[in-house]
């Protein structure tokens, strides 16, 4: 072939999605891939703080002193494989209890005719949209007892029961709170795969003689099985990389999880061992990955075929109805409303633990800086805070980038890969966009701090900076809109496009006047998620932000620290009222869908 | 208005070929179909046409005077250039622009004035019967009016050449039959080119004035419809043309006076003008192939019939179809336009039409063609 034919074959070739599906793979391979090299070549360096512990040694030496430490040393027992026990058990737990809530819920809202569906359906999403640690500091307020907790609980105030320290602090009401707030996965996962199954699918077993619950037996659940595992592996990887959970939990007890044993090394300037903890919960996201890819991944594709006639007939609770559902509705309300109002409850008490109508105070909202009134903490009430009001700037300014450049590299992400299908650059970008999905947060934020640490070659060093914090949490939910924007796009055939290829479209013009149209509900789908869960976002930005990028969550940390509840639960409730508002809004103004992002 | 040709062309895709080393000449002004079963390679050929594939870097395609793609010289032409339009199996309606949106965006994407657009899609819409739909968006449209509208919507660019591809497959059966007439009128009023991918042998009978048949990536036979079904080039094209299907039958043939004479069994006619191949003088087994209703039917044993018993008969209001097992067990379908009044297990004897007897050598290729 002569140069100009070469010429021709490029410049064919070189369509958009080509050009874009190398740009986004290279972006991510630098965003997921590098920073993993680094993290490990950290861990075999000699830090700054450590020089005198390593006798002999300049910072920057090679040393395999931290792999040691961590794996063999005298103290490898309460260094590492303790907490990654705790870890495993918790999240383990975690996972089936979430899955055997969500799962139920799912099959009774689906498959039953229990009435208030949609009240309840609609309830049930809240535990997600709440941040996963709201739970946690309701817990803690209902719960805690004066031997731990430093004051008395509502519970034990209301009662006069002081409840055991394995009821108030550690293990236990990790795992409880966790998977409630994670129930909603498999609520919205496996309703959705029931949902999709063929009705024809269950009306042929049926004709063939199968009694309901040979047809669940041998039909549904074989086609939801997949959905389940994959549920559970995705509540799994989320429990291993929570943060703020345990830290509450947790931390009083000295029980410790992997989550918060990276953070206590990273901010205790031990960056060897820290990174090390990084790398074993990346493993484990790996294997996770691995695991969805390998035995679920093929048979996913099943369940979501179909679609063209509708649902079996539902099942009959008959007398059951009405128990059932207000026992759904009591059990939605316990974990949505009535911590909220616990939350609420302890911000108008002045003294902590003192439930009198006469300790009732607004101090800690609107209150002056003080040293004498409630726990004389020399702060301003939450809502004439500075440093609180930027925070919460800062979580919303956050929530809004996120969501906009999430929301546009989702659609083109969706646009690659379906336009390129089949290729190997379509399923590379499709796992790559798809893989901070099952990295365990804290450790995607450990990730960020090894890569923009300092300056690397180009790219300058961005800690410290807003951009950082857009960036991490960008590829962090890009899989929440690259799956909306793959889910939309596969909706929107070639010959939509092509015509328009035919009357000479530029790309730009396809995409601005065919592609964009077409995809608009999608597109604000896809900006409702990265919204909430950059604006509860915890585990990930706890290690990037400094008090001029401070978040709203990530302050709450320094009252909690600090035992001064009452400011904590303040900012949670803003947090939270902010979410529900913007999440009903867009819901009223753009016809969003929650679920859809969460198409895992 | 012009002329296709592509030389040498070839399309694949990873291991599978789809097109193979393809010659074609596609006449100006004729409606050629491209007509095979699914995966014989006719859509990628009318897409390699339209440019929305490009072979695999082998080959010519021309369009009129103009090259639109050359391996060896590196040409390429992008499709909004080649001044075709292509009207999709799916229609492919953009369902958020209403009709006369759809009907106007090539022109606007041309930068035609808004007067212009205006007077444009008004006329195409009145020659298509759409007039009162532009308004309407897509979804609100039958099946019928959204095929016109997406006719519409490439006729208003004036195209030299119009590619269909199964256009009128996602159609009832009676609206099949209004559009088939419909297409073949435009073709007559437009004189364009249009170049129709179809798998049913029927719409390529009744519409083409030339039919190319494709089979596994391969050209099989290219020539006018009539041709096509009384001269099959092989049996693949004589058994994919054709309903009820060819019957295909063992037979012989030997050189006779004037000819060649073909034996089935023991019905045996004479092919008049005929030659052997490769000037055999002896016997030469063939598979002889005789369209249903090229049959003869006779209630009483004639000279050079085989004797047959009706298997079943199946009405079908102007012509009855017959299932006859041979008495050398070989089962035939014979199509009568007179009911005979036969019933099952009856006996009968069958002949055959000479200048209808076609037969193939053993790679299935036509011999003895008159």
């Amino acid at each position: 072939m002569n140069p100009r034919a070469m010429l021709g074959t490029v410049r064919r070739n070189a369509t958009p999605q080509v050009i874009m599906s190398i740009v986004l793979i290279a972006m991510l391979c630098y965003l997921v891939l590098v920073p993993i090299i680094v993290m490990i070549q950290q861990t075999f360096t000699v830090h700054a703080m450590e020089r005198f512990q390593i006798p002999g040694s300049r910072p920057g030496d090679f040393t395999t002193r931290h792999w040691e430490r961590m794996f063999t040393g005298v103290d490898a027992m309460s260094f590492l494989y303790r907490p990654l026990m705790n870890t495993l058990i918790v999240s383990v737990s975690l996972s089936l209890l979430a899955l055997l809530i969500g799962g139920t819920l799912a099959w009774l809202v689906v498959r039953t005719d229990m009435p208030m569906k949609k009240f309840i359906s609609n309830l049930a999403i809240v535990p997600y949209i709440m941040p996963s640690w709201a739970l946690a500091l309701a817990w803690i307020t209902l719960f805690k007892n004066r031997r731990v907790g430093g004051s008395l609980g509502l519970f034990e105030a209301l009662t006069g029961v002081a409840p055991p320290n394995w009821v108030s602090f550690g293990m236990f009401p990790i795992i409880v709170t966790l998977a409630l707030h994670y129930f909603p996965f498999g609520f919205m996962l496996i309703g959705g795969a029931l949902r999709n199954i063929d009705s024809q699918l269950e009306e042929s077993a049926e004709l063939l003689g199968a009694s309901r619950w040979q047809v669940l037996k041998r039909v549904v659940i074989p086609l939801v099985l997949p959905v389940v595992f994959s549920t559970f592996l995705l509540t799994f990887s989320r429990g291993l990389g929570t943060f703020g959970t345990p830290a509450f939990l947790g931390g009083p007890v000295r029980f410790t999880v992997l989550s918060t044993l990276l953070h206590a090394n990273l901010v205790g300037q031990r960056p060897g061992m820290g990174y090390i903890v990084a790398l074993v919960m990346i493993m484990f996201g790996v294997l996770v990955l691995y695991m969805d890819h390998k035995i679920i991944g093929v048979r996913r594709s099943f369940v979501t075929i179909s679609g063209k006639s509708g649902m079996s007939g539902l099942v009959k609770l008959r007398a059951l109805g009405r128990p059932v559902s207000v026992l759904v509705t009591v059990f939605l309300l316990c974990v949505t409303v009535i911590p909220l109002t616990v939350l609420a409850i302890e911000t108008v008490m002045l003294i902590p633990g003192t439930y009198r109508l006469s300790n009732f105070s607004l101090h800690y909202w609107i209150g002056p800086v003080s040293h004498t009134i409630g726990l004389a903490t020399g702060e301003p009430g939450i809502l004439r805070n500075p440093a609180v009001m930027n925070a919460l700037m800062n979580s919303v300014r956050l929530g809004l980038v996120v969501a906009v450049i999430c929301g546009t590299l989702g659609m083109l992400v969706g646009y690659t890969v379906v336009r390129l299908r089949g290729t190997r650059f379509s399923r590379f970008l499709d796992q790559l966009s798809f893989m901070p999905y099952l990295m365990p947060s804290i450790a995607f934020g450990a990730i960020f701090l090894a890569l923009f640490a300092v300056r690397r070659g180009p790219i300058p060093s961005l800690y410290g900076s807003f951009t950082l914090l857009v960036i991490a949490c960008v590829v962090k939910y890009l899989p929440f809109s690259s799956r909306a924007g793959i889910g939309a796009m596969i909706q929107v055939g070639p010959e939509l496009e092509e015509a328009a290829i035919m009357f000479g479209a530029r790309w730009t013009k396809r995409m601005g006047r065919i592609i964009f149209p077409l995809q608009k509900s999608a597109f604000f789908s896809g900006l409702l998620l990265p919204f909430i869960s950059a604006m509860r976002e915890l585990s990930l930005v706890v290690l990037l932000v400094t008090p001029r990028t401070q978040t709203a969550t990530a302050i709450t940390m320094r009252f909690t620290d600090r035992g001064w509840y009452p400011y904590t639960n303040a900012i949670m409730l803003l947090i939270v009222v902010t979410i529900l508002v913007t999440t009903f809004i867009s819901r009223k103004l753009m016809k969003t869908d929650l679920a859809k992002g969460l198409g895992g | 208005m012009a002329s296709i040709v592509l030389k040498n062309v070839a399309k694949r895709f990873g291991s599978v070929t789809a097109v193979d080393n393809l010659d074609l000449e596609i006449e100006d002004g004729s409606f050629t179909t491209l007509l095979g079963p699914s995966g014989c390679g006719k859509t990628t050929t009318l897409r390699m046409i339209a440019g929305l594939e490009t072979p695999s870097n082998q080959g010519e395609i021309w369009i009129g005077d103009r090259c639109v793609y050359s391996a060896d010289r590196g040409d390429y032409l992008p499709p909004s250039q080649r001044k075709l339009g292509l009207v999709f199996q799916s229609y492919a309606l953009w369902p958020h622009l209403t009709v006369f949106d759809n009907i106007a965006f090539g022109l606007q994407i041309a930068k035609f004035s808004r007067k212009e657009i205006e007077k444009k899609v008004d006329q195409i819409a009145a020659v298509l019967f759409i007039g009162e739909l532009l308004k309407r968006f897509p979804n609100e449209l039958s099946g019928g009016q959204q095929q016109r509208v997406a006719i519409a919507r490439v006729l208003v660019m004036e195209p030299a050449v119009l590619l269909l591809d199964e256009p009128l497959s996602n159609l009832d059966a009676k609206l099949r039959m209004d559009m088939r007439a419909e297409l073949k009128r435009l073709h007559a009023e437009t004189k364009s080119t249009i170049v129709y991918v179809t798998h049913d042998q029927l719409e390529a009978l009744t519409m083409s004035t030339r039919i190319a048949v494709m089979n596994l990536g391969r050209l099989q036979q290219y020539e006018d419809p009539m041709s096509v079904y009384h001269h099959p080039a092989n049996t693949f094209t004589a058994d994919f043309i054709g309903n009820p299907k060819i019957n295909l039958m063992p037979a012989t043939i030997r050189p006779a006076s004037g000819g060649v004479t073909a034996e089935i069994g023991e019905m045996k006619v004479t092919l008049a003008g005929a030659e052997m191949p490769n000037g055999a003088t002896s016997g030469v087994s063939v598979t002889a192939g005789v369209r249903a209703e090229d049959f003869t039917v006779s209630a009483t044993e004639q000279p050079g019939t085989i004797r047959g018993s009706v298997y079943s008969v199946l009405p079908a209001g102007s012509q009855w179809y017959l299932k006859v097992k041979l008495a050398n067990g070989t089962m035939v379908t014979v199509t009568v336009y007179v009911d005979l009044g036969l019933d099952t297990d009856d006996p009968i004897w069958i002949g055959a039409v000479p200048e209808r007897v076609k037969c193939f050598d053993e790679s299935g290729t036509l011999i003895c063609r008159r």
